[in-house]
């Protein structure tokens, strides 16, 4: 079956009445728990899967799928509006989208954000349905050393080239690692800084950290700042709909979030998170004036959002063609397919056509709905900015607790969600980026575990690094980004950290 | 539900406080056994959302809820290898309201590699009844050039340490089904650790793992579609599952690796609750939609009396408690 003929068929699916309706459901929960802090797409969709029994698996798919990508979709919503992540890929929609909301642009900044992940939806679909098979060649045949490669660039790209100076974004995202290596070793056992404190030895969860370090930390500067009787506006508040300058500058940031997302996406190794951080670091290399980042750079909403839609989408591709979930949620989606006697793999797509192409064409429709969900609703947000703040931080503040509450069902995460908010705000005190700490706490334990697993199966032979060609080509282009910033003659991010340190 | 069983409570309280008498709360769980249950229970399950086991938890809790007439609540506590959770059961109030499923990585294999558990596997619980078991199979790539568990055997024998295995983390099922297998045979072979099988099983399709030990259903879909090939089921004998596998125990004589999980709740528990839910129990799993929805995910539904899921558990200490020692596994 063609990708076209099977398209039409996952239509007819998609289309059907009641599964519209299911899609609409997904979506609409899904937006839900994606503006809720702390209430991730995995807990609710492990909560949902007992109902999918009494469905039909296409549409029990269809809703879940609902579920993960309206989650995405609702997660930039407080990412961009209180600085407050709802999911890890959506991190790096903070720096610029907050920006941007402070000057008044959160509207066009919610706008673009949708924009760009309904456009990276759509594309990363027609992606799945026309190359599913040999993305997933891709997928099988990405070594360790090329996942390290790839994540050392994307550490070196993001840290090299982030706003501010260049020593406190290094501080920061050494302090993230360091954070990182909380809990328990993979590949010892060996409990590293817990310090004997049992829930420790997980590791801190990322929730906590976000809530601490990007929202309750941002709460207590803006408090210092004296903004309790003001509003989070200060100045005039543009209108929802970007300026024809906006449009140029975010289409092509779009586009390009769109295409390394959807290859990230297919990497079972945490590709959606890598590849908004990849998207946001190659938007700062291109651009020809990088100093508008972190102070409000449409393009810095619109490729990391376009990648982290994309990536979520493409990310079924694993699922779909070799029976392997990419993530959690992922092993979600594939327990409600076991529920009804369905063995995902390759002879899905010709086994159950309908089932697999109509979650295909669903995520068609998914997007739009979407769309349809969200552009009305973004006047609704941003006049939740006029609130005076007075008002608006407690009712925060209590969100903050339920979701760090809700990480671990228990008082602990609380309290240590409260010391990474002084974290956070010392960051911010010393002028340090909270992103690049969030930056170097997501992406350093990935590095070490590919790293290590890379040394194993090479039996310690470190060449493994430059033998094998992505990783060669990688490694270059790493060492290619550090020279051009660490080389004064080539140095323009240099020169602007001089100039924001003395600042 | 913590909320809601602190509201339930508050009235004892306010009795206990106006008889000046804190013996009224001493004696409620023996006071309440012939009202059990009076509220929702809670179903404490040690594992992470979406999981088989969890789903196992989530398949069960309805019907659980059915037969004792009270709604049912899955609590999914995850972390330090499920130990996190199964701790939470033993502190429980042990009134008949709280229990959770335990199993053989909290249970039997866990105390050899922590040292401060925080529960005695044999002593703070009441166990109930086994739920289900599992066996792991051992696969390779389906061009790889061993054709069975005695070929892989003398690989390992001819070059030491150069076979690799992937798991889903240290102390993992499949790490320690790796481990015995190399302490049986007298082999050395190396370990590869992964965040959970489903990475590992990418490296094993992609050639860079020479074979694995894992679940019926992370590997069926891969077996199915021809790019794995099963060497050997860890069970006695052969199972329905997979006709025609041959236990690894032809090659290596006696090796054994059952997975189980089952339900218990804290030590103490008084024996009509125990008895009344290991009936329940019982029933249950003989019922056809739950046998299948066990089978989907990788399980094999399975009940027992109380004494003999505590034999179980002590039976599998023993039989763990030198592999993990002697391969240095630890987890603190």
């Amino acid at each position: 079956m063609s990708a076209f003929d099977g398209l039409a068929t996952g239509l007819a699916t998609a289309l059907a009445f009641h599964n519209l309706l299911f899609a609409l459901a997904g979506c609409l929960c899904g937006t839900l728990i994606g503006v809720l802090p702390g209430v991730g797409p995995l807990a609710t969709m492990a909560m949902l899967l007992p109902l999918t029994s009494y469905f039909p698996a296409e549409s029990a798919l269809i809703m879940l799928a609902g579920v993960y990508y309206g989650a995405q979709y609702g997660g930039s919503t407080t990412a961009i509006l209180v600085n407050l992540p709802g999911e890890s890929s959506s991190a790096i929609t903070c720096i610029d989208g907050h920006q941007m909301a402070r000057a008044g642009r959160a509207g066009v900044a919610l706008t673009v954000a949708a924009l760009a992940s309904f456009f990276a939806g759509c594309v990363a679909t027609l992606v799945i349905a026309g190359f599913a098979d040999g993305l997933s060649q891709l997928a099988v045949s990405f070594k360790p050393a090329d996942y390290f490669s790839l994540i050392f660039f994307g550490l070196i790209g993001a840290t090299a080239l982030s706003a501010g100076s260049m020593t406190t974004s290094v501080a920061a995202t050494l302090i993230g690692i360091l954070l990182g290596c909380v809990g328990t070793d993979l590949y010892t056992g060996i409990q590293r800084f817990t310090l004997g404190i049992r829930p420790l030895a997980a590791g801190i969860d990322f929730v906590c950290l976000a809530i601490g370090v990007f929202g309750l930390a941002e709460i207590i500067a803006n408090l210092t700042r004296g903004a309790m009787d003001q509003t989070l506006l200060s100045r005039h508040v543009s209108g929802q709909w970007p300026t024809a300058e906006d449009w140029r500058r975010a289409w092509p940031a779009a586009l390009r979030g769109t295409a390394i997302g959807s290859a990230l996406g297919v990497l079972p190794g945490g590709g959606a998170s890598l590849g908004s951080f990849a998207a946001y670091a190659v938007e700062r290399r291109i651009t020809r004036d990088p100093s508008r980042f972190g102070h409000g750079a449409v393009e810095g909403v619109a490729a990391p959002e376009a990648a982290n839609n994309a990536a979520a989408q493409t990310s079924f591709i694993p699922m779909l063609t070799l029976g392997i979930p990419a993530n959690a949620v992922m092993a979600v989606m594939i327990g409600a397919l076991m529920i009804h006697g369905i063995v995902p793999g390759p002879d899905i797509l010709v086994k159950r056509p309908d089932v697999a192409w109509g979650l295909i064409a669903s995520m068609l429709v998914g997007n739009l709905m979407l769309l349809v969900i969200n552009l009305p609703l973004i006047g609704l947000w941003v006049s939740l900015l006029r609130v005076p703040y007075r008002v608006m931080f407690p009712a925060i503040v209590l969100f903050c607790s339920i979701g760090a509450f809700s990480s671990g069902y228990s008082a602990f995460e609380v309290g240590l969600t409260a010391l990474l908010a002084v974290v956070g705000f010392m960051l911010i005190w010393f002028g340090c980026s909270p992103a690049s700490l969030a930056l170097g706490f997501i992406l350093g334990p990935m590095l070490e575990e590919q790293f290590r697993r890379a040394m194993i199966l090479s039996r310690g032979d470190l060449s493994t690094f430059f033998t094998h060609p992505v990783s060669a080509v990688l490694l270059a282009a790493s060492a290619l980004v550090s020279a051009s910033v660490l080389l004064p003659t080539l140095g323009r991010a240099r020169r602007e950290a001089f100039a924001d340190e003395t600042r | 539900m913590p909320a809601h069983r602190n509201l339930t409570l508050l009235p004892a309280m306010i009795l206990a406080a106006v008889l000046g008498s804190s013996s009224a709360l001493a004696q409620t769980p023996l006071a309440s056994v012939a009202e059990w249950p009076s509220k929702p229970i809670r179903l404490i399950a040690p594992f992470a959302h979406g999981g088989p086991t969890d789903q196992a938890s989530r398949t069960l809790a309805p019907k659980l809820a059915e037969a004792l007439g009270k709604p049912v609540f899955v609590e999914n506590i995850p972390g330090a290898g499920s130990t996190l959770g199964t701790g939470r059961i033993a502190q429980a109030e042990p009134d008949g309201h709280t229990f959770g499923l335990g199993h053989v990585g909290a249970l039997s294999i866990a105390p050899a590699m922590y040292d401060k558990l925080g529960y005695d596997p044999l002593t703070s619980y009441t166990t109930i009844s086994l739920v289900c078991d599992f066996v792991n199979i051992l696969v390779v790539r389906a061009d790889s050039p061993v054709r069975s568990v005695a070929d892989l055997i003398a690989q390992a024998r001819s070059r030491p340490g150069a076979l690799t295995y992937g798991s889903a983390g240290i102390g993992s099922s499949n790490h320690l089904s790796g481990e015995l297998l190399a302490s049986m045979a007298g082999v050395k072979m190396t370990h590869v650790p992964y965040k959970g099988s489903a990475p590992a099983m990418v490296d094993l399709i992609g050639g860079r793992l020479d074979f694995m030990f894992d679940i019926l259903l992370n590997s069926m879909p891969n077996v199915q579609s021809g790019r794995l090939r099963i060497l050997g089921v860890t069970s006695l004998t052969e199972i329905p599952s997979v006709p025609g596998i041959p236990p690894v125990a032809q090659a290596v004589p006696s090796f054994e690796v059952l997975g189980w999980v089952g339900l218990l709740g804290p030590a103490g528990l008084p024996k009509p609750i125990t008895d009344r839910l290991n009936a329940e129990i019982a029933r249950i799993m003989q019922m056809p939609e739950i046998v299948k929805a066990f089978a989907g995910m990788g399980y094999i539904a399975r009940t027992s009396t109380p004494e003999a899921f505590h034999a179980l558990i002590e039976k599998d200490l023993r039989m763990w408690d030198p592999i993990i020692r002697g391969a240095g596994i630890r987890a603190n």
